[in-house]
């Protein structure tokens, strides 16, 4: 967590957006809807600067590859037509000892897999990527969103299992 | 209007696949990714187009973009080039794209599986080149045109920013509508927390509580608007408006240059509401025909007999949605003569062979379905009727006529009736 800025007075404003969300709740008596949960665990990372470092460690990457611009919009289009590819595919029944095997999350992971080989993405972007996914799981599991707990558990799972791979590679 | 139309053209061989890829990607990625979102969104009926119809707009959009690329090769603002890819992992992602397409667009249309992984291969390896090229094509949208046709004068060009008079103007101008922008955000996000808490907290009906507080906040924006920043800005135009006034020259310019801002506006606006009027066009093609193909699937419906024309005792495909599990007795396919012997029965076809008795000509074919609720209500459920064509068995089989005589006629009339066995017998 040491590239995430976590200082005083932000762990203080977490803590008030935390408890006067609660206590917003308790005082409407109403439950949580997604939308509202969503942009509240947003908000919540924004203030910690999650989301920075995300795009921070997204940037570092970009930097330390041999990227120029169009190379990055080609790989880009790239990324957009493999996810279409293996939307179509996986209708025609393409590979279906692959696809068949697949959850939604394992999916949603699959299709993330390109556009992680193809922009060089670091070990660390995935990591602070699987926290934010984590986080939201936290969340959602709390509130009982069943499906998108463990979509999300599924994926910051792969997430963490990709570092850690990747980092076997590099060693 | 020949340039005008030829750029046109040439953008929307970039945008109509953008537009398409990235809709598909997004709304594929958003609905897998949130399934508690509780928004029910038309946009998920794309997912819900057949295999044909997303096979047939695929082919479409390759072809137009194609086009585009194409074109632009003759312009020589690109190059036809075999894939230079810098390492490994972008080959690998290429290389599978490009099967995946093609199974896909070879599964669709054929059936020939002898020949199918063949036809991959071999698409697959066209699919690399094309894609690659595509791949350029599409990083690279030429808006030049586009932007010297809004922003420049044709007769004779004045900077927007060549007067720090203009200049003064226009960045006021865009601050103040910034500020205003985000004043007028700030207040409706102001009304609509007030609405949800008197709706949620207080039980007031909402109806009468949007009333109240939309009047309200409307004519308290309005006093706002006309008190403060109209009186501000409309003060500040006339003092601008005196400074230039003094100064002839300044004021012609100021005159032509709001002629060629109004005219490009003009012009801008025009190509803005044609590519909106294009794109919105199949945008609502494409959703109506996807709400269509939910409708269908949800209801008892045949879709398609295959062979469409066929002869008695051939194998005959009832192709739709929903027949299920034949677990009624009751549930039959039924014909003009009455009820058919089914061969085979699934969740999307039902084969029989054509009966004897049936006569030369057409006849309706439906199902009936009988579905018991947990109640045991049972209810009648019937599809819709699709016509089959019967032709006499001597359309497809030689007499023994045909067989006995040995001249050029017969043999010509027995290879025709055995190209019409072939693609009767194709499927």
């Amino acid at each position: 967590m040491l590239f995430i800025d976590g200082t005083r007075r932000k762990l203080v404003q977490g803590m008030l957006l935390l408890i006067s969300y609660y206590f917003a709740l308790r005082i409407l008596n109403s439950t949580n809807d997604f939308v509202t949960l969503v942009i509240i665990v947003s908000l919540y990372l924004a203030i910690f600067g999650t989301f920075k470092a995300l795009f921070c460690s997204f940037a570092s990457d970009l930097g330390k590859s041999k990227f120029n611009k169009s190379s990055f919009g080609k790989n880009l289009i790239l990324s957009l037509l493999w996810v279409c590819s293996v939307i179509l595919a996986k209708k025609a029944g393409a590979s279906a000892w692959l696809f068949d095997s697949f959850d939604d999350a394992t999916l949603l992971f699959f299709i993330y897999l390109p556009f992680a080989l193809l922009f060089a993405i670091s070990e660390r972007t995935n990591i602070i990527l699987a926290i934010i996914l984590w986080l939201y799981t936290a969340f959602f599991y709390l509130n009982n969103f069943k499906l998108t707990t463990d979509l999300f558990t599924i994926l910051a799972f792969w997430l963490f299992a990709l570092a850690v791979f990747k980092k076997f590679y590099e060693v | 209007m020949r340039k005008f139309a030829y750029e046109t053209f040439l953008f929307l061989t970039w945008l109509l696949p953008m537009l398409f890829f990235s809709y598909l990607a997004f709304v594929f990625i958003f609905f897998t990714l949130f399934p508690d979102f509780p928004l029910i969104l038309n946009q998920k009926n794309i997912l819900a187009l057949s295999n044909s119809q997303f096979a047939f707009g695929l082919i479409l959009l390759f072809v137009l973009s194609f086009i585009g690329l194409y074109l632009k090769v003759k312009e020589k603002s690109l190059n036809f080039s075999l894939p230079k890819l810098g390492s490994t992992s972008e080959w690998l992602v290429l290389l599978t794209t490009s099967y995946f397409f093609s199974y896909f667009i070879i599964r669709t249309f054929f059936e020939l599986r002898r020949f199918n992984s063949l036809l991959i291969l071999s698409l697959t390896l066209f699919f690399i080149f094309f894609l690659y090229n595509l791949s350029t094509f599409l990083t690279s949208p030429n808006l030049e045109y586009f932007k010297l046709l809004i922003f420049s004068s044709q007769k004779k060009s004045y900077s927007l920013f060549s007067n720090k008079y203009h200049r003064q103007i226009l960045l006021n101008f865009g601050r103040n509508g910034f500020i205003l922008f985000l004043s007028t955000l700030f207040c409706l996000v102001l009304v609509y927390l007030t609405l949800w808490t008197l709706e949620n907290v207080y039980a007031f009906g909402s109806q009468k509580v949007a009333l109240i507080l939309l009047l309200s906040s409307v004519w308290f924006l309005f006093g706002y608007l006309i008190k403060v920043q109209l009186q501000r800005r409309l003060n500040y135009l006339i003092y601008i408006f005196r400074k230039i006034a003094a100064n002839k020259k300044v004021l012609h310019e100021f005159k032509e240059m709001t002629l060629n801002i109004l005219k490009s506006f003009l012009i801008g606006l025009g190509i803005i509401s044609l590519f909106a009027v294009i794109v919105g066009f199949f945008a609502w093609r494409l959703n109506r025909q996807a709400q269509i193909q939910k409708k269908l699937r949800e209801s008892l419906v045949i879709t398609d007999i295959v062979p469409h024309k066929t002869t008695l005792a051939e194998l005959v495909k009832v192709r739709g949605y929903n027949f299920g599990w034949r677990l009624n007795p009751n549930d039959k396919l039924l014909s003009d003569y009455g009820p058919v012997i089914v061969e085979e029965w699934t969740e999307q076809q039902i084969s029989f062979r054509v009966p004897l008795n049936w006569q030369v000509g057409e006849l309706n074919l439906w199902v009936e379905k009988y579905e018991t609720d947990n109640d045991n209500y049972t209810r009648k459920l019937q599809s819709n009727k699709l016509q089959i064509e019967i032709a006499s068995r001597w359309t497809y089989y030689p007499s023994q006529e045909e067989l006995d005589r040995k001249d050029i006629g017969s043999y010509i009339s027995r290879g025709l009736k055995k190209i019409r066995r072939f693609i009767l017998h194709r499927e």
